[in-house]
């Protein structure tokens, strides 16, 4: 600019005070506005699921009677189920497919690779409408089709085109996750286990796949999430009788506003904000949360598995497969017993604040696998 | 079986990369092509297509029609389509001036905060990331409904006589979105005026730039980055948006996602939807990839 001041102008100390003053006030009021947009209206949205009346508006008392009318819808529960069952198996799948392209894509020099990588970036860019409606297109107007001419079967939409859609979406996410744990790895630590004589294999299994595990599992974490939130892929790709959760509750919100809602909002924010927060403690690195949650989750299922052997036997409702099932959940006390001492050793490593996160961890997740459960078999 | 995936690296490699490889070109770019082929067709006459295949162009050219053939009754609205895509477009810049106009100072104000409430403001913003983008959306909904809190507290104050129609308009829908992804323009601003020197605002003020000159002339140039960031990454998603329109909105503020959409509900044109389908994701692409070229890697690692 050809105006650059030559002269330094001198501003009253008093004038500038008051401005600075000015300034930080209009950033704090703006700061302050902005967190209570985005937080009073979850905050209403807890205050009004305890609410003993039908109002959103007027709060008359407090009453968990919401919460029991959720716990007895069946409808609700049989979409919970459903969400649940996809989310387990769209996690398996995409965690061990997602892992593998990762180790190939960060470990391996091919052609293609970068075309094939940004095409891995695609279905977390695109609009998730245009993802939703080419699998209804491939489904209906393709695969269909050339089942039935092929082989003479007749295919339907359902959960299982669910799963296989978030199993597409959620590929990628588990792909970034675990290749930028990758990206940080030391390979000098898998050159020192060849040294000592480990062979490739087992180089992998007892320093490659144990660094890698907070990567893994903050991947499987968010790809559930993603699949339990998922509304609009599932819209395009579900069958005519099986909904899931986000279906049920974009029926209702469509509808109306009502207290359930708010109940069954309150519940899920509850959950996925568990699930996420987990998600993230071990992408934090520490194997101590990754151990804990190992931990959590076999004392939830061996838990699960004892009380309800009890309460089926007093009732006289065990049959031989429930009795085998709950036995499997059982062995959750020896998975826990087997976490239990590697957690121990980290625990003694960790600074008393990560000590009482790690704790929490463990609660957490048995608490999720207990609910899992819970689900699942009732 | 071991020893020869452990000699051979291309069978090691194959290994590793076909079931990602096969599930995402078969349950990913195959249905995008299958989308391509049916935009190119003549659409059936009780939905699907018509079978065998007629190959026309039709489906992009009705975007451009001055006629709506598809909605019920032959009216004849300007440009109806490619005036919602227009629409869409301005909501979508509407929603990202504000989310980054909201935003900027927002990050500012983090950024100079202590350590300690600094880590906590951010952990405010990054919330709502977590949580289901429905139960967000239901939340301020019930907020703005007209039996809801907001209009009950206004009659309560004697401001207004009867409840307002806060819900199902063009401001539900601003508003809902601007909800829904201002923490994707607070993140990546954050990140970049969290690493810009401050000394250098007190440089320009000692060499006698007043405050809104050496924040135009050094701070906004420096965190341009950051703010370009939020823009893609609030435009890109607002603009194909289907939930908050279609809960907001209440059916009666039509966006491109919700138009897409209807043409596989209740108007039953799926080449037609196909092709919408096809032009937003080119949009959204021509976005993504002009952001990826302007932004250096470490910009986009920081983020």
């Amino acid at each position: 600019m050809s105006t650059r001041s030559t002269v330094f102008p001198v501003y009253p100390r008093q004038q500038v005070r008051l401005r600075t003053r000015i300034g930080n006030w209009l950033l704090g009021t703006n700061a302050a506005l902005v967190f209570g947009f985005l937080y009073l209206p979850v905050l209403i949205l807890i205050i009004f699921s305890f609410n003993n009346t039908r109002s959103v508006a007027v709060f008359t008392g407090f009453s968990t009677q919401w919460y029991s009318t959720l716990a007895q819808n069946v409808e609700l529960l049989d979409a919970a189920r459903n969400s649940l069952l996809v989310g387990l198996i769209t996690t398996i799948v995409s965690t061990l497919i997602g892992t593998l392209t990762a180790l190939a894509m960060e470990r391996y020099r091919f052609r293609l690779r970068t075309t094939f990588d940004a095409n891995l970036y695609l279905p977390i860019v695109i609009p998730e409408i245009v993802m939703g409606i080419a699998l209804l297109l491939f489904f209906n107007q393709a695969l269909f089709p050339f089942l039935q001419n092929a082989f003479g079967i007749r295919g339907t939409t359902g959960l299982h085109t669910i799963t296989i859609s978030h199993i597409a979406f959620d590929i990628p996410f588990v792909y970034v996750i675990v290749r930028a744990r990758l990206a940080d790895f030391d390979r000098s630590l898998e050159e020192a286990a060849a040294d000592l004589g480990a062979d490739e294999w087992q180089t992998f299994k007892r320093v490659t796949l144990p660094l890698l595990m907070p990567g893994i599992i903050g991947g499987a974490l968010m790809a559930f999430t993603l699949s339990l939130d998922d509304y609009l892929i599932t819209a395009f790709t579900k069958g005519i009788r099986e909904q899931t959760m986000p279906l049920y509750i974009y029926s209702l919100v469509r509808r109306g506003v009502t207290p359930e809602i708010n109940a069954l909002s309150t519940a899920l924010l509850v959950g996925s904000i568990g699930l996420v927060g987990l998600s993230l403690t071990a992408q934090s690195g520490g194997q101590v949360y990754t151990r804990g949650m190992s931990l959590g989750a076999g004392i939830g299922l061996g838990l699960f598995g004892l009380i309800s052997i009890f309460t089926l036997f007093s009732t006289g409702a065990l049959t031989v497969v429930g009795l085998v099932v709950r036995l499997i959940l059982l062995t959750g006390f020896l998975w826990a017993g087997r976490s239990y001492s590697g957690y121990r050793e980290e625990l003694a490593e960790t600074n008393p604040s990560g000590r009482a996160l790690a704790w929490i961890t463990v609660f957490i997740a048995a608490g999720a696998a207990w609910l899992s459960a819970l689900l699942l078999l009732a | 079986m071991l020893n020869f995936f452990r000699r051979n690296k291309g069978w090691q490699l194959f290994g590793l990369i076909s079931p990602g490889a096969l599930w995402i070109l078969l349950f990913f770019n195959l249905p995008l092509l299958i989308v391509l082929f049916i935009s190119f067709v003549e659409r059936g006459r009780a939905g699907g297509i018509k079978l065998p295949p007629v190959y026309t162009i039709e489906n992009y050219r009705q975007l451009f029609n001055a006629c709506a053939s598809a909605f019920s009754g032959p009216e004849c609205d300007s440009f109806l389509y490619i005036g919602i895509f227009g629409h869409s477009m301005r909501i979508a810049l509407v929603v990202t001036f504000w989310c980054i106009a909201v935003g900027y100072p927002l990050s500012y104000f983090i950024s100079k905060q202590k350590p300690i409430w600094r880590d906590a403001l951010m952990i405010l913003v990054i919330i709502p990331f977590w949580t289901n983008f429905l139960v967000r959306t239901y939340a301020l909904k019930q907020v703005l409904a007209t039996e809801g809190l907001l209009n009950s507290f206004l009659m309560g104050l004697h401001l207004i006589n009867q409840p307002l129609e806060l819900l199902f308009n063009e401001f539900a829908v601003v508003i809902g979105l601007i909800y829904g992804y201002l923490p994707f323009a607070v993140l990546p601003m954050y990140a970049s005026i969290e690493k810009f020197d401050h000394s250098l605002m007190e440089a320009a003020a000692d060499l006698g730039a007043p405050p809104w000159r050496a924040f135009l002339r050094v701070m906004l140039p420096m965190t341009l980055p950051g703010v370009i960031a939020a823009l893609v990454l609030v435009f890109v998603p607002v603009v194909g948006a289907f939930i908050t329109p279609d809960i907001m909105g209440g059916g009666k503020i039509e966006m491109i996602g919700t138009l897409i959409n209807r043409q596989f509900g209740v108007s039953r044109n799926w080449p037609f939807g196909s092709s919408m389908s096809l032009v937003l994701m080119l949009m959204v692409l021509i976005g993504v990839i002009a952001y990826f070229r302007s932004s250096s890697e470490e910009t986009r690692r920081a983020m």
